[in-house]
């Protein structure tokens, strides 16, 4: 089946997700790795931007904490599909 | 699932494992080698490889003789 853009970003989100975990354990052992903290900056600024790009796309990835709600008018929370469902 | 107390449950002995003991396998690995940060795959295959690292690449390959993992 076919991908959809949705779906897209949710992987890449996955996958930077994972990266930034990595270099997060990494660096739990390897502090002063100026390469690592930098690469991990970079995975993090990019995670946030694929976060918000998402929730403008098709509403919150979560409930609460992470991101307002974007209609001033109605809460978006319980609008299908849920971040873990499919259409 | 927590079903809450069992009454005469017993915890199993530490000392007597389930399984015995088999050689040639191996459970897991409880230390990784020193590492030096100079490549590591791209988000996606990170994610495929199971590690960022390309050094720290081992999977795990079904022998054909055995029928196991190892």
């Amino acid at each position: 089946m076919r991908k959809d853009q949705r779906e897209m970003i949710l992987d890449r989100i996955r996958a930077y997700e994972f990266a930034a975990a990595e270099l997060n354990l990494y660096l739990d052992s390897h502090p002063g790795d100026k390469r690592a903290i930098n690469d991990f900056n970079t995975f993090v600024k990019q995670i946030e931007a694929l976060k918000k790009e998402y929730e403008r796309l098709y509403g919150p990835l979560l409930n609460f904490g992470f991101g307002p709600n974007a209609d001033q008018n109605r809460w978006q929370w319980i609008d299908d599909p849920w971040p873990w469902e499919s259409y | 699932m927590y079903y809450g107390y069992q009454a005469g449950y017993t915890a199993p002995d530490p000392r007597q494992p389930h399984m015995p003991a088999q050689p040639g396998l191996m459970l897991a690995r409880a230390y990784i080698l020193p590492q030096t940060y100079t490549r590591a795959f791209s988000p996606e295959e990170a994610l495929r490889e199971g590690t960022l690292f390309p050094e720290l690449v081992r999977p795990y390959e079904k022998k054909k003789h055995q029928g196991g993992w190892a």
